[in-house]
């Protein structure tokens, strides 16, 4: 898949990181500043969603709960560590790389389905806590913490989630194309041929969903320092949701795919304020279409539309 | 006595709300047996079947006992309608469980916003089936709605027995669900089983949902935790055991009554989280489970 020559994508994701740095400067308008921004968050949700659904073969429903991990845990060691924010994003990485390990250690051993059942168990139980434990949390008020950087623009905002974006992006692409990263999409293909020649697969698993839960709840506890408020919102249902609405539509299996899915449906997303209630509707209408229909996705689709045009397989 | 009593009484409580969990349950575990996926809209299905009964109550002025098997159709013809378009590329074309989980997740977030958009995000309490009152069964009482619910939906489970046990398609789903390719080659139509099969699914939430709606509230999300706890029952029972979904049902309902009294209610809903953890730990394939290994 990455074995092609380099020259034409590699032009290609230089010219879209070229692109994505300029912007500020290009767009002058604030606003449009801060919704890249909460694109880029996605986009790192997304892209961490991916390797498990689109390469391990396994879904999660308790991604948007790991951010809420990140966003909690960070927030509250402010609060009572007194430590700088850039630390408590650091604790809360390792407390959903704790978290992640125990609930992929009891279930990924077992069949696909059992992880994803154990997933939403775990993403729904998180969510009562956080809302009776109120003292701790202020429950569904949301807590209030300090903002990672003290500034009156959005731009220094802007390039730290791209920095945590493309660290992403190119950590999982190394990992994708080291000898790991085969036994990854051997497990995803078939988990009984991957255990047949010797890849021990519980443990690609787990060191798989660590990767992906550890940067998810880094993602979550910038988000939470970049708005200042940590709810219930950040692990809410309707959070997931998006993230497989935007991994799903970009082209899930694919590297770029989620990126594009996420900054197209955050895009897509408000412009829709207005409709408000129809936005989801209209995103889980998309899901499943695009999974009915296009299962390779925008990206996916496109390529494989570009290449049977260009000829060459 | 002083403590005594409460927890017979919640004892009762938690058969009750057994036989509701098992209703769902039955449903998705005859889906995993025999299409081998989780349905993840089986809340939404039960949310449908709540709301079909209340307009059909409210707006067109249906009894409830008459609304009931209405819904229960609707419900049977739209969980066909789904498998037909949405489910069937999960047998043609042989794909993997991230399909299914995808797509009726994405089905389920579709009937919640749809709900939500056309139904009104606001709690609708659809009239009981008979007026409130409380049945005393010597110094314990109960209230007379939830008890004839209850019944009703134990009815309608062993009326999904005998169709299950005594009929032609009810034979044919038990092969398919032991060996699709054996049931194939013995000249069974394992579409029209696997249509049947959704189509009685989701008549079984629906009928939960219309019953359980008159005691609990209504809204566009009220299937998620009905929905998460039948998921966590077909785990304890074993995935695609009907006896096990059943006896997993009632263990859960008197679990999550007793932890109620005995430790906290705030987190009675998460009780069944611990549930699935020990089952986790101790019983992966659940109590009426085989351990399965799939090629």
């Amino acid at each position: 898949m990455f074995r092609q020559p380099l020259s034409p994508k590699g032009f290609l994701t230089l010219l879209a990181i070229v692109a994505l740095l300029s912007l500020p400067f290009i767009i002058r308008h604030e606003y449009w500043i801060y919704v890249l921004t909460i694109g880029f968050y996605y986009a790192i949700l997304a892209s961490t969603w991916n390797v498990m659904a689109g390469y391990l073969g396994r879904v999660s429903f308790a991604h948007a709960a790991f951010a809420a991990i990140g966003a909690y845990a960070s927030a509250l060691s402010v609060l009572h560590l007194k430590v700088h924010p850039v630390l408590g994003m650091a604790i809360g990485t390792v407390t959903g790389a704790v978290f992640s390990f125990f609930i992929g250690y009891l279930s990924l051993r077992l069949r696909g389905v059992y992880f994803t059942l154990s997933t939403l168990a775990f993403a729904e139980i998180f969510r009562i806590i956080v809302t009776v434990e109120y003292e701790y949390t202020r429950g569904s008020l949301g807590l209030e913490t300090e903002h990672l950087i003290v500034t009156m623009s959005y731009i220094p905002y802007y390039y730290v989630a791209l920095a945590l974006l493309l660290g992403t992006v190119f950590s999982t692409y190394l990992i994708l194309n080291s000898a790991f990263g085969l036994k990854i999409m051997a497990v995803g293909n078939s988990e009984e041929a991957a255990e047949a020649i010797g890849i021990d697969s519980a443990k690609v698993k787990v060191v798989t969903f660590l990767y992906v839960s550890a940067l998810t709840s880094l993602a979550g506890a910038f988000y939470g320092h970049f708005i200042g408020l940590v709810s219930p919102e950040v692990g809410a249902f309707d959070q997931l949701a998006l993230i497989i609405a935007m991994t799903v539509v970009g082209g899930m299996g694919t590297l770029p795919g989620p990126v594009i899915g996420a900054l197209l449906l955050e895009f897509f997303s408000e412009y829709l304020r207005e409709f408000g209630i129809f936005r989801l509707l209209i995103f889980a209408g998309l899901i499943i279409v695009t999974v009915r229909f296009f299962r390779r996705g925008l990206y996916g689709t496109l390529k494989e539309r570009l290449i049977s045009v260009g000829g060459s397989p | 006595m002083g403590v005594a009593l409460p927890i017979v009484e919640n004892l009762i409580t938690g058969l009750i709300m057994g036989s509701f969990y098992a209703l769902m349950a039955v449903g998705l575990t005859l889906i995993f047996g025999v299409m081998r996926i989780v349905n993840f809209a089986h809340g939404e299905f039960y949310m449908l079947g709540g709301y079909i009964l209340y307009y059909l109550v409210t707006l067109l002025g249906i009894n409830n006992f008459v609304a009931l098997p209405i819904v229960m159709g609707a419900m049977f013809v739209f969980g066909m309608a789904v498998e037909r378009s949405l489910l069937r590329p999960i047998i043609t074309e042989g794909l993997g469980h991230e399909y299914s989980i995808i797509i009726t997740f994405g089905i389920s977030l579709f009937l919640v916003n749809f709900a939500i958009a056309f139904f009104g995000p606001e709690y609708k309490t659809p009239p009981p089936y008979i007026p409130t009152y409380r049945v005393a069964l010597g110094p314990i009482s109960i209230s007379g709605d939830r008890l004839l619910v209850a019944t009703l939906a134990a009815v309608i489970l062993v009326l999904t027995y005998l169709v299950i046990a005594k009929t032609k398609i009810g034979l044919a789903m038990r092969a398919t669900a032991q060996n699709k390719e054996g049931a194939m080659l013995c000249g069974m139509d394992v579409y029209k089983v696997s249509m049947f099969t959704m189509g009685l699914a989701s008549a079984l939430a629906g009928a939960s949902g219309a019953l359980l709606s008159t005691i609990l509230l209504l809204e566009p999300q009220a299937g998620l935790i009905p929905a998460i706890k039948s998921y966590v029952v077909i785990a304890l029972g074993g995935m695609g055991s009907i006896a096990g979904a059943v006896v997993g049902s009632v263990i859960l309902g008197i679990i999550e009554s007793l932890g109620t009294v005995l430790i906290s209610a705030a987190y009675r809903d998460a009780y069944s989280f611990l549930v699935l953890i020990l089952v986790l730990l101790i019983r992966p394939e659940g109590l009426f489970g085989i351990r399965v290994r799939e090629v």
